[in-house]
């Protein structure tokens, strides 16, 4: 199972404790919006071929 | 078919309930999930919740100061939440 | 395959309409729901746009816009305001769904 977590405006207080509990079972993908490190037509194409996308 | 939907309700929390009991409309499951935080008691949580209760949606917190909610920790709610169609956190 | 987009905030424009745009380009159909605090980019010329586009919905949360005071008045007929249910529609079709 793959997850695609987007960080709408990057890490906060609580997401980096979700991701990690997230990472215990599943396969996570976190991608920081706010850094715009990810072209959006690649950013396309992740939230396709994810399996649950999470945006926190 | 029904799809699984599962509100994780973080800021803004009576918007995050009324989206929720809104999601409904289609007959999809709806589960929710107030996370990390007490529910703020006002008029308006309080009427969300009564009538998800009354539409026998289940409302879970990892939060322990959250009444009449079922509480699950962190790592169990981690375990669920790949079980949904969509995950919204709010 | 088709892309909900659940706007609740007015903060994200740019991934809004990049993600739109390239979801498109890649022959995806694309559903935009606003509410709460995303209707205040009905406001904004490069968001209501998305609209006009082949393969692009949109609607709007008619409640929220009136307790944000953003106007609903003269918007596109491609705009529709609307309820919550749209947005139980839109998650209930899409394939994903992204919050922004």
């Amino acid at each position: 199972m793959k997850i695609l977590c987007l960080l709408n405006d990057g890490p906060d207080a609580s997401s980096g404790a979700w991701v990690e509990a997230l990472s215990r079972n599943c396969e996570v993908e976190v991608i920081d919006l706010a850094r715009k490190e990810v072209p959006y037509d690649a950013l396309v194409d992740k939230i396709f071929a994810c399996d649950k996308l999470i945006s926190w | 078919m029904q799809k699984k939907i599962a509100v994780l309700v973080r800021e803004r929390q009576s918007e995050a309930l009324r989206m929720s009991l809104g999601l409904i409309l289609v007959d999809d499951l709806v589960d929710v999930y107030v996370l990390d935080r007490k529910l703020q008691a006002t008029k308006e949580t309080a009427l969300h919740v009564e009538t998800m209760k009354e539409m026998d949606m289940q409302i879970y917190t990892n939060c322990g100061e959250n009444e009449g909610m079922e509480y699950l920790p962190v790592d169990e709610i981690a375990l669920r939440l790949p079980q949904y169609d969509h995950i919204l956190a709010y | 395959m088709k892309l909900g987009m659940l706007i609740n905030t007015a903060k994200h424009l740019g991934d809004v309409v990049g993600i739109c745009r390239a979801a498109l380009a890649r022959n995806h159909q694309v559903s935009i729901f606003a509410m709460d605090e995303g209707t205040r980019l009905l406001e904004n010329d490069a968001f209501v746009s998305l609209a006009e586009l082949q393969g692009v919905s949109m609607s709007v949360c008619d409640h929220s816009a009136k307790m944000i005071g953003v106007r609903t008045e003269g918007l596109s007929p491609k705009i529709v305001c609307a309820s919550q249910l749209n947005n139980a529609m839109m998650n209930h079709n899409a394939d994903r769904v992204i919050v922004l």
